[in-house]
Protein backbone atom coordinates (compact mmCIF):
# COMPACT_ATOMS: atom_id res chain seq x y z
CA UNK A 1 0.00 0.00 0.00
CA UNK A 2 1.39 3.41 -0.93
CA UNK A 3 0.84 6.54 1.08
CA UNK A 4 0.72 9.97 -0.49
CA UNK A 5 2.44 12.72 1.47
CA UNK A 6 2.05 16.45 0.96
CA UNK A 7 2.41 19.70 2.87
CA UNK A 8 -0.66 20.66 4.90
CA UNK A 9 -1.86 23.64 2.89
CA UNK A 10 -4.64 24.37 0.42
CA UNK A 11 -2.20 24.27 -2.50
CA UNK A 12 -1.76 20.51 -1.92
CA UNK A 13 -5.46 19.79 -2.39
CA UNK A 14 -5.48 19.16 -6.17
CA UNK A 15 -2.54 16.70 -5.99
CA UNK A 16 -4.05 14.73 -3.08
CA UNK A 17 -7.41 14.72 -4.87
CA UNK A 18 -5.78 13.32 -8.03
CA UNK A 19 -4.12 10.58 -5.96
CA UNK A 20 -7.31 9.52 -4.14
CA UNK A 21 -9.65 9.72 -7.14
CA UNK A 22 -7.06 7.77 -9.13
CA UNK A 23 -7.10 5.02 -6.47
CA UNK A 24 -10.91 5.09 -6.50
CA UNK A 25 -10.93 4.62 -10.27
CA UNK A 26 -8.50 1.68 -9.98
CA UNK A 27 -10.92 0.17 -7.44
CA UNK A 28 -13.83 0.69 -9.86
CA UNK A 29 -15.99 2.54 -7.36
CA UNK A 30 -19.43 3.48 -8.76
CA UNK A 31 -19.43 6.82 -10.59
CA UNK A 32 -22.18 8.06 -8.24
CA UNK A 33 -19.85 7.71 -5.24
CA UNK A 34 -17.08 9.84 -6.69
CA UNK A 35 -18.56 13.28 -5.83
CA UNK A 36 -19.17 12.17 -2.23
CA UNK A 37 -15.62 10.88 -1.89
CA UNK A 38 -14.40 14.12 -3.46
CA UNK A 39 -16.43 16.18 -0.96
CA UNK A 40 -15.52 14.25 2.20
CA UNK A 41 -11.84 14.28 1.22
CA UNK A 42 -11.89 18.05 0.62
CA UNK A 43 -13.57 18.76 3.95
CA UNK A 44 -11.06 16.62 5.86
CA UNK A 45 -8.07 18.15 4.08
CA UNK A 46 -9.29 21.74 4.41
CA UNK A 47 -9.84 21.22 8.12
CA UNK A 48 -6.27 19.94 8.56
CA UNK A 49 -4.75 22.59 6.29
CA UNK A 50 -6.60 25.34 8.17
CA UNK A 51 -6.39 24.20 11.79
CA UNK A 52 -4.09 21.23 12.50
CA UNK A 53 -0.72 22.97 12.66
CA UNK A 54 -1.92 26.36 13.91
CA UNK A 55 -0.07 28.28 11.18
CA UNK A 56 3.13 26.19 11.39
CA UNK A 57 4.31 23.89 8.60
CA UNK A 58 3.31 20.23 8.68
CA UNK A 59 2.42 17.25 6.54
CA UNK A 60 -0.69 15.37 5.48
CA UNK A 61 -0.46 11.66 4.65
CA UNK A 62 -3.19 9.87 2.75
CA UNK A 63 -3.67 6.14 2.22
CA UNK A 64 -6.44 4.34 0.33
CA UNK A 65 -7.61 0.78 0.77
CA UNK A 66 -9.99 -1.01 -1.56
CA UNK A 67 -11.90 -4.07 -0.39
CA UNK A 68 -14.74 -5.84 -2.21
CA UNK A 69 -17.32 -4.20 0.05
CA UNK A 70 -15.77 -0.79 0.82
CA UNK A 71 -13.37 1.89 -0.36
CA UNK A 72 -11.59 3.63 2.53
CA UNK A 73 -9.31 6.59 2.89
CA UNK A 74 -7.09 7.29 5.92
CA UNK A 75 -5.80 10.81 6.45
CA UNK A 76 -3.02 11.41 8.97
CA UNK A 77 -1.68 14.64 10.44
CA UNK A 78 0.66 15.38 13.34
CA UNK A 79 -1.18 18.39 14.69
CA UNK A 80 -2.71 18.81 18.13
CA UNK A 81 -5.08 15.98 19.12
CA UNK A 82 -8.45 16.65 17.49
CA UNK A 83 -11.35 14.29 16.96
CA UNK A 84 -13.43 15.79 14.13
CA UNK A 85 -16.23 13.31 14.84
CA UNK A 86 -16.92 15.10 18.11
CA UNK A 87 -17.35 18.53 16.51
CA UNK A 88 -20.52 20.34 17.52
CA UNK A 89 -23.39 19.86 15.06
CA UNK A 90 -24.39 23.12 13.36
CA UNK A 91 -27.95 24.50 13.58
CA UNK A 92 -29.34 23.98 10.07
CA UNK A 93 -32.71 25.62 10.65
CA UNK A 94 -31.79 29.31 10.94
CA UNK A 95 -32.47 32.01 8.34
CA UNK A 96 -29.82 33.87 6.32
CA UNK A 97 -29.29 36.55 8.97
CA UNK A 98 -28.82 34.13 11.87
CA UNK A 99 -26.83 31.50 9.99
CA UNK A 100 -23.16 31.58 11.04
CA UNK A 101 -20.52 31.51 8.29
CA UNK A 102 -18.87 28.07 8.31
CA UNK A 103 -19.20 24.99 10.49
CA UNK A 104 -20.61 22.69 7.80
CA UNK A 105 -17.48 20.91 6.60
CA UNK A 106 -17.17 18.32 9.35
CA UNK A 107 -20.90 17.64 9.18
CA UNK A 108 -20.46 16.62 5.52
CA UNK A 109 -17.67 14.22 6.55
CA UNK A 110 -20.05 12.19 8.70
CA UNK A 111 -23.24 12.57 6.64
CA UNK A 112 -21.74 11.83 3.22
CA UNK A 113 -19.50 8.88 4.17
CA UNK A 114 -20.85 5.50 5.26
CA UNK A 115 -18.42 4.96 8.10
CA UNK A 116 -15.98 7.21 9.90
CA UNK A 117 -13.44 6.42 12.61
CA UNK A 118 -10.91 8.54 14.46
CA UNK A 119 -7.84 7.32 16.34
CA UNK A 120 -4.97 9.13 18.01
CA UNK A 121 -1.94 7.10 16.96
CA UNK A 122 1.09 8.28 18.96
CA UNK A 123 1.60 11.88 17.87
CA UNK A 124 -0.79 11.61 14.92
CA UNK A 125 -4.50 12.13 14.26
CA UNK A 126 -5.83 9.43 11.93
CA UNK A 127 -9.25 9.85 10.38
CA UNK A 128 -10.53 6.98 8.25
CA UNK A 129 -13.67 7.37 6.14
CA UNK A 130 -15.26 4.60 4.12
CA UNK A 131 -17.81 4.22 1.36
CA UNK A 132 -19.77 1.00 1.05
CA UNK A 133 -19.62 -0.64 -2.38
CA UNK B 1 -15.02 28.56 -12.75
CA UNK B 2 -17.09 30.31 -15.41
CA UNK B 3 -19.68 33.01 -14.82
CA UNK B 4 -22.07 34.37 -17.45
CA UNK B 5 -24.33 37.28 -16.54
CA UNK B 6 -27.63 38.13 -18.22
CA UNK B 7 -30.18 40.73 -17.18
CA UNK B 8 -33.97 40.42 -17.11
CA UNK B 9 -35.62 43.67 -15.99
CA UNK B 10 -34.02 44.52 -12.66
CA UNK B 11 -32.94 40.92 -12.01
CA UNK B 12 -29.39 39.73 -12.63
CA UNK B 13 -29.12 36.10 -13.74
CA UNK B 14 -25.71 34.53 -13.16
CA UNK B 15 -24.96 31.20 -14.79
CA UNK B 16 -22.34 29.47 -12.66
CA UNK B 17 -20.27 26.62 -14.11
CA UNK B 18 -17.41 24.45 -12.91
CA UNK B 19 -16.30 23.50 -9.38
CA UNK B 20 -16.93 25.67 -6.33
CA UNK B 21 -14.39 24.32 -3.84
CA UNK B 22 -11.80 25.58 -1.35
CA UNK B 23 -9.43 26.37 -4.23
CA UNK B 24 -11.90 28.29 -6.43
CA UNK B 25 -13.99 30.18 -3.84
CA UNK B 26 -11.88 33.30 -4.43
CA UNK B 27 -13.22 33.34 -8.01
CA UNK B 28 -16.81 33.18 -6.75
CA UNK B 29 -16.10 35.88 -4.14
CA UNK B 30 -14.67 38.18 -6.83
CA UNK B 31 -17.73 37.53 -9.02
CA UNK B 32 -20.28 38.17 -6.26
CA UNK B 33 -18.53 41.41 -5.28
CA UNK B 34 -19.38 42.77 -8.75
CA UNK B 35 -23.12 42.21 -8.25
CA UNK B 36 -23.71 44.88 -5.62
CA UNK B 37 -20.89 47.04 -6.97
CA UNK B 38 -22.78 47.19 -10.30
CA UNK B 39 -26.05 48.00 -8.55
CA UNK B 40 -27.59 44.53 -8.86
CA UNK B 41 -29.33 43.41 -5.67
CA UNK B 42 -31.88 40.96 -7.11
CA UNK B 43 -29.87 37.95 -8.20
CA UNK B 44 -30.78 34.52 -9.53
CA UNK B 45 -27.88 32.05 -9.56
CA UNK B 46 -28.37 29.34 -12.19
CA UNK B 47 -26.33 26.38 -10.91
CA UNK B 48 -27.18 23.97 -13.75
CA UNK B 49 -23.55 24.10 -14.90
CA UNK B 50 -22.11 23.63 -11.40
CA UNK B 51 -20.59 20.15 -11.06
CA UNK B 52 -19.39 20.28 -7.46
CA UNK B 53 -19.69 22.35 -4.30
CA UNK B 54 -18.14 21.97 -0.83
CA UNK B 55 -18.64 23.76 2.49
CA UNK B 56 -16.11 26.35 1.30
CA UNK B 57 -18.47 27.10 -1.60
CA UNK B 58 -21.47 27.35 0.73
CA UNK B 59 -19.48 29.78 2.86
CA UNK B 60 -19.00 32.07 -0.15
CA UNK B 61 -22.67 31.80 -1.11
CA UNK B 62 -23.82 32.67 2.42
CA UNK B 63 -21.46 35.65 2.54
CA UNK B 64 -22.88 36.95 -0.75
CA UNK B 65 -26.46 36.31 0.44
CA UNK B 66 -25.92 38.26 3.67
CA UNK B 67 -24.53 41.20 1.68
CA UNK B 68 -27.44 41.17 -0.77
CA UNK B 69 -29.95 40.96 2.07
CA UNK B 70 -28.20 43.83 3.87
CA UNK B 71 -28.69 45.88 0.67
CA UNK B 72 -32.45 45.01 0.66
CA UNK B 73 -31.80 42.56 -2.19
CA UNK B 74 -32.33 38.85 -2.66
CA UNK B 75 -30.62 35.71 -3.89
CA UNK B 76 -32.47 32.75 -5.42
CA UNK B 77 -31.19 29.53 -6.98
CA UNK B 78 -32.23 27.29 -9.85
CA UNK B 79 -30.99 24.34 -11.87
CA UNK B 80 -29.46 22.29 -9.05
CA UNK B 81 -28.84 18.60 -9.66
CA UNK B 82 -26.74 15.69 -8.43
CA UNK B 83 -24.34 16.28 -5.55
CA UNK B 84 -24.93 20.06 -5.63
CA UNK B 85 -28.60 19.48 -4.89
CA UNK B 86 -27.71 17.00 -2.15
CA UNK B 87 -25.26 19.41 -0.50
CA UNK B 88 -27.90 22.19 -0.51
CA UNK B 89 -30.40 19.79 1.01
CA UNK B 90 -28.17 18.28 3.72
CA UNK B 91 -26.88 21.70 4.79
CA UNK B 92 -30.33 23.29 5.09
CA UNK B 93 -29.44 25.80 2.34
CA UNK B 94 -32.33 24.47 0.21
CA UNK B 95 -34.73 25.56 2.96
CA UNK B 96 -32.99 28.90 3.54
CA UNK B 97 -33.15 30.19 -0.06
CA UNK B 98 -35.86 30.35 -2.72
CA UNK B 99 -35.18 27.34 -4.96
CA UNK B 100 -36.52 26.80 -8.49
CA UNK B 101 -36.12 24.20 -11.22
CA UNK B 102 -35.44 26.65 -14.05
CA UNK B 103 -34.49 30.30 -14.66
CA UNK B 104 -37.99 30.98 -16.02
CA UNK B 105 -39.63 29.66 -12.85
CA UNK B 106 -37.22 31.69 -10.72
CA UNK B 107 -38.10 34.86 -12.69
CA UNK B 108 -41.80 34.14 -12.20
CA UNK B 109 -41.03 33.85 -8.47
Amino acid sequence: MTAFKATADLASLPAIRDFVLGKAKEANIPITLEPKLDLVLEEVLVNIATHAYEGKAGDIEVECTAAPDAFCCSVRDKGAPFNPLQAEAPDLTTDIDARPIGGLGLMFVTTMSDDCTYTRDGDANVLTFCFSL
Amino acid sequence: MDFTQTKNGDTLIVHVAGRLDAVTTTEFDAESQTWIADGNIKVIADLSGLEYISSAGLRSILTAAKQLKGAQGSLAFCGLSGMVEEVFSVSGFAAMFPMFATVDEALAG
